[in-house]
């Protein structure tokens, strides 16, 4: 039974006709230059603010009612409708979607108000607000679709979203072609989405194709349709969430503006993978191998991650590759249909991911546009604020207790040993000792030590408008762990149970303690070896070897670039140069010519000249004479 | 199917049909080009509005042809002029009449010379277009779909660019020569079935497989080329290139859906059998062309050939669709040839807008135009994305449709079809970002104004369609349905039928 709400639609309406106004008034005023900055931002943090109260209202009227029979629905149009294909356009929030939506708009409010001192003078800050609110109003139809193909226009509006803002910066060529890349790479995934949705559809899609249709009929899915779909749908997931093989785009996704970064690129759309997991789940619940292979896929995306992040120079790429390791945990939770584990690590890490990458942004604007980790250092005294809120994002990201990385990371590692993945438990354990490492070594270089930059001593803390939503979030980083404890440090796991998206199972006090032990531990490791290298003074290393490799990122760029590529773009310029003229143009031009020839023999006969005319008609008048003889004579 | 619903009241299809010709007689004494623009402006949005009282009229719920009428011609020949519309035609006929008067409107400035031949050829073209989605009478086709080539070819040849006699020679050729063996085919049909030329008599017929592959193979050259399908398409970016902004719009959106409109009016109906034995070969040509179109499409520096061979690609879904033979298949190809008309001919528009002011059409020249004028670039990043099948556009519900439809007749095909909506990603984002941003060393476009509102007049419709068909396409899907849900009954009886006809022998 689906209660009515009428909140859902406004929700998405707002941020998405804050975009249209944006839109207009920056065409309209482009000219004349006439709009400043602020003024757009200050537009454009309306939607998102009002998105998020009617997100709170969502959840007073989710809680009202009865805990078994927690959906609402706002049913609009039916979309299109051929033979037994019926496909419904409506929204739909369960407490899982109102989750997404509360931090999803509550991070968005953040980042909008951030971006107005951030983007200050910025000519083009128009386009970029009316992106902003369009990401939004499309990261809201991705949440409350009532159904995978609403789900679907959402899925595919934050990609374009993020495509337009990572080329934000486009008088540099190499922006632009972090926007494509980061496009096409995604596009790629999408298909194996819309293939897992063709195939769903075909097997039981006949009678509704809502979610609640689907999860009626799921059980009917034999073993190797649901694995199939599974993973046709986790590819799309792969692509969006950037996990092995498709993870390549994220970290040229840096090229766009930091907000971008932090909202896009870290908080909300990466994440949208794990949701659509989550979203699912009736239908991976049908299946454990899929759940195993995303698993699979997830902790080694985290261990690949993970490495690269140790040796990388630039603020926001370290950043990036712990997004997507981090990605890597969530995954590992939703597949081993740990939901509610994924969810929380998703809801936990944007706040502390989104933090730091405000702060990065909040570092790179007082340098101008420096983000080379190697000449930075020594900020905290020039930056206390940020030093104190990215010391802080930096704690939960690294899992220190009580802050919120530590809670939902364990619970995680916790499940990974709960269903039998020791191997998956021991690299996760290893993970978060080099997430230690590589968050600390960042803290370190930049804000300890000795100043490196030439303009140290002029360097100032950001505006107030950005500072405000780094401590607000940075609150957000310690205590956002809390509204999950589990049992054993005293807690009751209300966001498990108030999402119910699994069975609930007695707690595993020896897994759980055997857990925080060893993440304890190697979390002090990873501190402890960064602070050894890197305090008092930071030198700026050499890498050799493995470290060299990993510091190009194993090549793989170059790897897809010459495999997939280049001959791409080789192919269609020999079609162009070479098939398409000689080969499948060449009958016809062949053609052409054996007309053209034939007519030069023909031409060649009429020479114009009257005496060969007069030879031809004495040799034609013999010819004829002499058969009119033959035929006479016989 | 084989009934004709004739229309008592005002002869609406014949007045669709005529009022250009009548239009550009009026033309011939008019002596100012400004005046020869306002009559043909007025003759064409007469027609859209006609085709407008033909939506309102058309009746979804019989496969009948409407608004049929019928006039002897040739009595001794029993040649008749015989009209009506379907659901497969309906769509194209209002598109077609919807376009013209944006063809006009894109003429306005672009044609500076012979205006009043220009528009002449512009209001035959339309007598000829309309009369083919209208025609049942199979001799009344033949004459208006070879009718069309004369005034395209003059359009192309004397208000084209710098290689228009090559291209317009090429046009006129190779699609004359696609359309002699249909001549010989219309006659043969004509012969078996007592001399009658009227279509519905010659469909569902026993006729022997032998014959009818003979005659699917005359339909499909003829079709195949005006479509077009790989390896018959290399008249088309040669056309497109030389054609002025109308002429590219005409060739795209209207022209080769005559190919399509011609497979599922002819082929399907008259040779089954044929087309159920041959259907494989024309599903992997398909296939070849929607690869080989994005390959090309991504190695091209001019504008009008990228979207040429994106065409190419594009039809190639149509054509999967319309042979896969299963609902979703047939309606989603239906609504795509809608779709493409809409976007391609909507992508045409914006490329003549660039060209007329840096005459030039290559990327290079064009690249970072974005700055100087964004109003422009907007509507084109619309439609770039209607172009590769974004949701919410058009173009996604046609080849969501398609591709489920494939993904139920054969999961190899399917997969096969889907690299090209990479690709399709892939050279629409190139040009468009080209465009829009281009690089560090762009040319200078500060020279450049923004559309003028005739401009965006021009274009607004077409976005708002692209939006419609996205979010709302049940009105236009509710209108084909019947007619396809009967044609697709036709084919399962006749397959049966004959199915028991084998079995009896």
């Amino acid at each position: 039974m689906m209660h009515h709400s009428a909140l859902l639609l406004p929700m998405v309406i707002l941020p998405l006709a804050g975009a249209f106004v944006l839109g207009v008034l920056r065409l309209a005023t482009v000219r004349e230059r006439g709009m400043a900055a602020h003024h757009f931002g200050i537009i454009a943090a309306f939607g998102p603010i009002l998105s998020f109260l009617l997100a709170l209202g969502l959840l007073v009227q989710i809680n009202g009612l009865p805990g078994h029979d927690r959906v609402l629905s706002q049913s609009l149009y039916q979309w299109f409708a051929v033979g037994e294909m019926r496909v419904n356009f409506g929204l739909m929030a369960d407490p899982l979607a109102v989750l997404m939506v509360l931090f999803v708009t509550f991070v968005g409010s953040l980042i909008h108000i951030y971006s107005i001192g951030y983007m200050k003078g910025d000519p083009n800050a128009g386009a970029f607000f009316a992106y902003l609110n369009l990401f939004l109003g499309a990261m809201l139809i991705l949440v409350l679709g009532s159904g995978p193909l609403v789900m679907f226009v959402g899925w595919e509006g934050v990609g374009l979203c993020s495509y337009l803002l990572i080329s934000y910066y486009n008088d540099d060529r190499a922006n632009v072609a972090a926007g494509n890349k980061a496009f096409i790479v995604n596009r790629i995934g999408d298909l194996g989405f819309i293939l897992g949705l063709a195939l769903l559809f075909w097997a039981i899609g006949d009678t509704g194709f809502d979610y609640a249709d689907l999860r009626e009929r799921a059980p009917e899915l034999t073993p190797l349709l649901a694995l199939t779909v599974g993973l046709l749908l986790f590819i799309g997931a792969t692509g969006k969430s950037a996990q092995l093989p498709l993870y390549v785009w994220l970290p040229d996704a840096m090229a766009g503006p930091t907000p971008v970064s932090a909202l896009i690129h870290a908080a909300t759309m990466v994440t949208a993978g794990v949701y659509m997991v989550a979203r699912f789940s009736f239908l991976y619940m049908q299946s454990v191998p899929a759940g195993v292979i995303i698993a699979w896929v997830g902790i080694l995306t985290a261990l690949l991650g993970a490495i690269f992040g140790m040796f990388q120079r630039d603020i926001k790429k370290i950043l990036a590759y712990s997004t997507i390791s981090q990605l890597g945990y969530m995954f590992v939770g939703v597949g081993l249909a740990a939901y509610s584990a994924g969810i929380f690590h998703v809801f936990t890490h944007a706040f502390f991911k989104a933090l730091l990458f405000l702060g990065a942004g909040s570092v790179i604007t007082a340098l101008h546009h420096q983000q080379d980790i190697w000449r930075m250092g020594g900020l905290k005294k020039r930056l206390p604020i940020t030093y104190v809120t990215m010391l802080i994002g930096a704690l939960a990201l690294a899992g220190v207790p009580p802050l919120a990385g530590f809670f939902s990371k364990d619970e995680i590692l916790v499940a990974a040993l709960a269903t039998g993945h020791p191997v998956i438990w021991l690299l996760g354990i290893l993970v978060a000792g080099m997430t230690a490492y590589y968050t600390f070594r960042l803290i370190f270089v930049v804000f300890h030590g000795t100043p490196r930059d030439a303009h140290y001593e002029e360097v100032t803390e950001s505006l107030r408008v950005m500072t405000i939503p780094l401590m607000i979030l940075a609150a957000g980083a310690v205590l956002a762990g809390f509204i999950n404890l589990p049992p054993i440090l005293g807690g009751h796991q209300l966001l498990s149970h108030w999402l119910g998206l699994e069975a609930h199972h007695s707690p595993h006090i020896k897994l759980e303690l055997l857990t925080i032990l060893a993440s304890l531990t190697v979390c002090a490791v990873g501190i402890g070896i960064a602070y050894r290298r890197f305090i008092p003074t930071a030198v700026e290393p050499v890498y050799h070897g493995f470290a060299r490799f990993a510091e190009a990122k194993f090549h793989v760029d170059e790897l897809y670039d010459s495999l997939f590529v280049q001959p791409l773009l080789g192919a269609g310029a020999a079609i162009r140069r070479v098939v398409e003229p000689r080969i499948v143009d060449g009958p016809v031009q062949a053609v052409v010519w054996l007309y053209r020839a034939g007519a030069d023999a023909v031409s060649a006969v009429q020479s114009g000249y009257v005496r060969v005319y007069a030879i031809y008609m004495v040799v034609g008048v013999g010819l004829l004479s002499f058969a009119v003889y033959r035929l006479l004579v016989g | 199917m084989d009934q004709l619903l004739l229309n008592p009241g005002f002869p609406l299809l014949s007045a669709m049909v005529f009022l250009p010709l009548v239009g550009s007689f009026i033309l011939l004494p008019v002596k100012s080009d400004e005046q020869c623009r306002i009559v043909s402006l007025a003759a064409t949005g007469l027609v859209a509005l006609l085709s407008i009282a033909l939506v309102i009229g058309f009746d979804n719920s019989t496969a009948a042809f409407q608004f049929g009428e019928s006039y002897r011609w040739i009595p001794s020949l029993d040649i008749n002029y015989t009209v009506g519309v379907d659901g497969i035609s309906i769509l194209l006929v209002v598109m077609t009449a919807l376009i013209m008067p944006f063809c006009v409107l894109a003429s306005w400035s672009y044609i500076k010379k012979r205006v009043k031949p220009f528009m002449i050829c512009l209001l035959i073209m339309e007598t000829a277009m309309i009369g083919v989605f209208v025609a049942l009478d199979f001799v009344l086709f033949y004459i208006l779909w070879e009718a069309m080539l004369i005034p395209m070819y003059l359009i192309i040849a004397i208000w084209g660019g710098p290689r228009k006699v090559y291209a317009s020679i090429k046009f006129f050729l190779y699609t004359l020569a696609g359309s002699i063996l249909l001549l010989v085919a219309i006659i043969w049909l004509a012969w078996q079935n007592d001399f009658s030329f009227y279509i519905p008599d010659m469909m569902w017929q026993p006729y022997a497989l032998s014959a009818q592959i003979l005659i699917f193979l005359a339909f499909f050259l003829a079709f195949a080329i005006k479509v077009p399908m790989f390896p018959f398409h290399t008249w088309l970016p040669a056309a497109h290139v030389e054609a002025p902004t109308a002429g590219s719009v005409i060739l795209a959106s209207i022209l080769l859906k005559m190919g399509t409109y011609g497979f599922l009016r002819f082929a399907l109906p008259i040779v089954p059998d044929a087309t159920f034995y041959l259907m494989p070969y024309v599903l992997w040509l398909s296939i070849a062309g929607i690869i080989y179109g994005g390959l090309t499409a991504l190695a091209q520096q001019d504008m009008k050939k990228l979207i040429a061979y994106s065409s190419v690609g594009h039809m190639g879904f149509v054509t999967l669709g319309i042979f896969i033979l299963n609902k979703q298949g047939i309606e989603g190809a239906i609504l795509q040839m809608v779709n493409h008309g809409i976007t391609t001919g909507a992508l045409f528009l914006c490329v003549g807008m660039i060209y007329e002011r840096t005459h030039s059409r290559d990327l290079h020249v064009s690249s970072g135009v974005g700055q100087y004028m964004p109003v422009f670039v907007t509507f084109l990043a619309f439609f770039s994305l209607s172009s590769f099948g974004f949701p919410g556009t058009n173009s996604f519900v046609g080849e969501f449709l398609i591709l489920a439809g494939t993904f139920e007749f054969d999961l190899t095909l399917a997969l096969a079809a889907i690299p090209g909506a990479v690709l399709a990603a892939a050279y629409m984002l190139r040009m468009l970002q080209k465009v829009i941003w281009g690089g560090a060393n762009n040319p200078d476009q500060s020279y450049l104004t923004d559309l003028n509102t005739r401009e965006i007049v021009t274009l607004a419709p077409f976005l708002l369609f692209v939006l419609w068909i996205g979010l709302g396409p049940k009105p236009f899907l509710a209108m084909i349905d019947v007619s396809v849900v009967e044609l697709l009954a036709d084919l399962a009886a006749h397959k049966s039928e004959m199915l028991a006809a084998t079995l009896v022998h």
